[in-house]
């Protein structure tokens, strides 16, 4: 792409991009390329195109584990008292970790990674003091629509009627409503159910 | 420059750019080849398939970065702020770019991608928040009076002065939403938002934002 970079604003360089996409930019220099982007379509569509580009190739990363044994066990003991402990009803857990973002977030329970069923998936997440209500969505990668839900629960089982397509990759995110009209998320979580 | 984060290169980049002697090199470059072939061969695949026509492309990604004694790699920067499977992901897409516009002379149909036919007719930002905000209601200017132009013409000047007062942030978000009508669950991707909500809540924010400047100003709904 064109030089000079997100000094001289004519175009933003390869390495804005690829920042920009890995949000490592410190706050001037992110404000600065959003000043270009917002009057720059060319560049838009570059970032736009990249990411998704990135997004494709990006292997599943495992999130950083957030909490210890004895949040682990407090998630299974969740997990038991919300879903029943019949052996097929369990999710996939993995390490409960927060989302990504500096804000309080909603602890994840899964699923994320590869390899899980693809049908009666499990998503489970911390819950959040004072939430009023959930709201589960699933959408396919490519952002189709699978699954919502609203409700107080924070364990929800996909009903027999979606059937998730083995070796596809799928987002989802849960979403709390606070009392005091404020959110909380778990952020966009990746997953693939197993061929 | 450090911007922000930091990223340290691969191992095989560093073995790559320092090796001595042709042998190591050799062997660095291949290992940080198979390290990345998946990353390559996506973004070779990402401008269409046709095995001969990925092939060649990917082939154009390795001839390239191999150019000048590794020149394009020697660029990376850990310390810009990305990390380098990201970098090399634009790089290699740009090199694709690159490739077809010197084998075609233009982007084949549909390399350019997806977003060019979802935005085939891109809107004005200015216009689409007149409409947004309901401030724009006049009757277009060519069927109307000299006067009902000039009041058009103010009201046009005016969104746009209230626009550039603006985050950039604020301008990006209206942008993807109203220019290029982006769904909120990419824009929420694109700013690095947790959720669509997020973009729907900053969003009602910056048009009532908007709608106060615009207020203060003298303009308050159609037909003003």
């Amino acid at each position: 792409m064109s030089e000079p970079s997100s000094e001289g604003l004519k175009h933003l360089t390869d390495a804005d991009v690829a920042a920009y996409l890995d949000r490592g930019l410190s706050a001037v220099r992110r404000d600065r390329i959003e000043g270009h982007l917002a009057g720059c379509a060319e560049c838009r569509l570059e970032v736009l195109e990249a990411q998704q580009l990135v997004k494709r190739v990006r292997p599943f990363r495992r999130a950083p584990v957030w909490a210890g044994s004895m949040a682990a066990a407090a998630a299974v003991a969740l997990l038991v008292a919300k879903l029943g402990s019949g052996p097929g009803r369990l999710p996939e857990i993995t390490t409960p970790v927060r989302a990504d973002g500096g804000t309080s977030q909603l602890v994840v329970y899964g699923p994320t990674g590869e390899g899980m069923p693809a049908h009666r998936v499990s998503f489970v997440w911390g819950a959040a003091a004072a939430a009023l209500t959930y709201r589960l969505t699933v959408t396919a990668s490519d952002e189709a629509p699978v699954w919502s839900r609203s409700g107080p629960d924070t364990a929800v089982v996909l009903p027999d009627s979606i059937v998730l397509s083995p070796g596809r990759r799928y987002v989802w995110v849960a979403d709390a409503l606070l009392a005091d009209g404020g959110t909380r998320s778990t952020g966009m979580r990746e997953f693939m159910p197993g061929r | 420059m450090s911007n922000g984060r930091e990223h340290a290169a691969p191992l095989e980049l560093h073995l790559l750019l320092g090796a001595p002697e042709e042998t190591v090199r050799e062997a660095a470059w291949e290992k940080l080849i198979a390290a990345h072939t998946r990353l390559l061969l996506a973004a070779a695949r990402s401008f269409g398939d046709g095995h001969d026509e990925v092939m060649n492309r990917y082939s154009y990604i390795l001839e390239k970065c191999r150019e000048s004694n590794f020149r394009r790699l020697r660029t990376f920067d850990g310390s810009s702020g990305a990390s380098f499977s990201t970098w090399l992901t634009v790089i290699a897409r740009r090199l694709c770019l690159d490739y077809e516009r010197t084998r075609y002379g233009r982007y084949p149909a549909g390399a350019k991608a997806s977003g060019n036919s979802d935005r085939a007719v891109r809107r004005t930002l200015v216009d689409s928040i007149a409409l947004e905000l309901d401030i724009d209601r006049i009757e277009a200017p060519d069927t109307d009076s000299q006067e009902t132009a000039l009041v058009h013409a103010e009201r046009t000047a005016t969104l746009r002065a209230v626009l550039s007062g603006l985050t950039p942030r604020e301008q990006l978000l209206l942008a993807l939403r109203f220019e290029d009508d982006l769904p909120a669950v990419r824009i929420a991707s694109i700013l690095g938002l947790p959720t669509p909500f997020h973009v729907y809540r900053q969003m009602n924010g910056v048009l009532a934002k908007l709608r106060v400047a615009l207020v203060s100003r003298g303009i308050d709904g159609p037909g003003d």
